[in-house]
């Protein structure tokens, strides 16, 4: 059975999103790489300087926004591809589904590591 | 009625670049995820990061977002603003820009 391309879901809301979170992104990204790639440096990367980083209350919030918003945009890009290539119905859904919980779980690591973790507090 | 043959090359350009950075958010989330493991998993896995292979990866990721923000910028503009009157000169400053950017940063990037 192949998936017929009827949906009450127009997409018009998703791909509105898929161009405000682009915009967000396009700040957030340069920034976020233009810092660790450019201005840090990779292999000055370290534990201290991280949990330090993210102790700062604007940091956590800053990298906990670009997690949100590029885990939608990558989601739904990925869906739209989908969309495009993936017509029978069984594959779609088991392509949706392993997407949906791939993000699900990137979600949960990636706020493991942002939001959880925190700066040892000194006694 | 997609005539103009130079969009329709950054529009599958586009999509590589976006799956290319799925995959790499996967990698990335997973690696920081090791700070919760305490600072000798966390440093271990930047240490790791220190080898020719993860230069040459940093610069094709430096690539894709170049290329997949800037012209992602192009489509925003040419859907929302009126960069729809000029799409060529926009596509066209689409490559520039992102050919510079790209090439300046690569030479930071590698030394």
């Amino acid at each position: 059975m192949s998936y017929k391309g009827t949906t009450r879901n127009s997409g018009a809301v998703s791909w509105y999103l898929q161009r405000i979170t682009g915009a967000i992104l396009f700040f957030q990204v340069l920034f976020h790489f233009g810092l660790y790639h450019f201005v840090t440096g990779v292999s000055n990367i370290s534990y201290d300087l991280a949990i330090t980083r993210l102790a700062n209350p604007w940091w956590k919030t800053f990298e906990f926004s670009f997690l949100i918003f590029a885990l939608w945009h990558g989601m739904n890009g990925v869906k739209m591809v989908i969309d495009d290539y993936i017509t029978a119905q069984g594959w779609r859904v088991a392509a949706l589904t392993l997407l949906y919980a791939g993000i699900f779980l990137l979600f949960m690591m990636g706020t493991v590591a942002i939001i959880v973790i925190h700066k040892p507090v000194e006694y | 009625m997609y005539k103009w043959k130079g969009g329709m090359f950054s529009w599958i350009l586009h999509r590589i670049s976006g799956l290319g950075l799925v995959l790499f958010i996967i990698i990335h989330i997973e690696g920081m995820y090791h700070i919760a493991e305490g600072p000798e998993a966390f440093n271990a896995v930047i240490a790791g990061y220190n080898t020719p292979l993860f230069k040459v990866l940093e610069i094709f990721l430096f690539a894709a977002i170049m290329f997949h923000a800037v012209n992602g910028l192009r489509v925003i503009l040419l859907d929302f603003a009126s960069g729809s009157r000029y799409p060529k000169p926009l596509l066209y400053s689409t490559y520039i820009v992102v050919g510079v950017v790209f090439l300046i940063g690569a030479y930071f990037l590698w030394t």
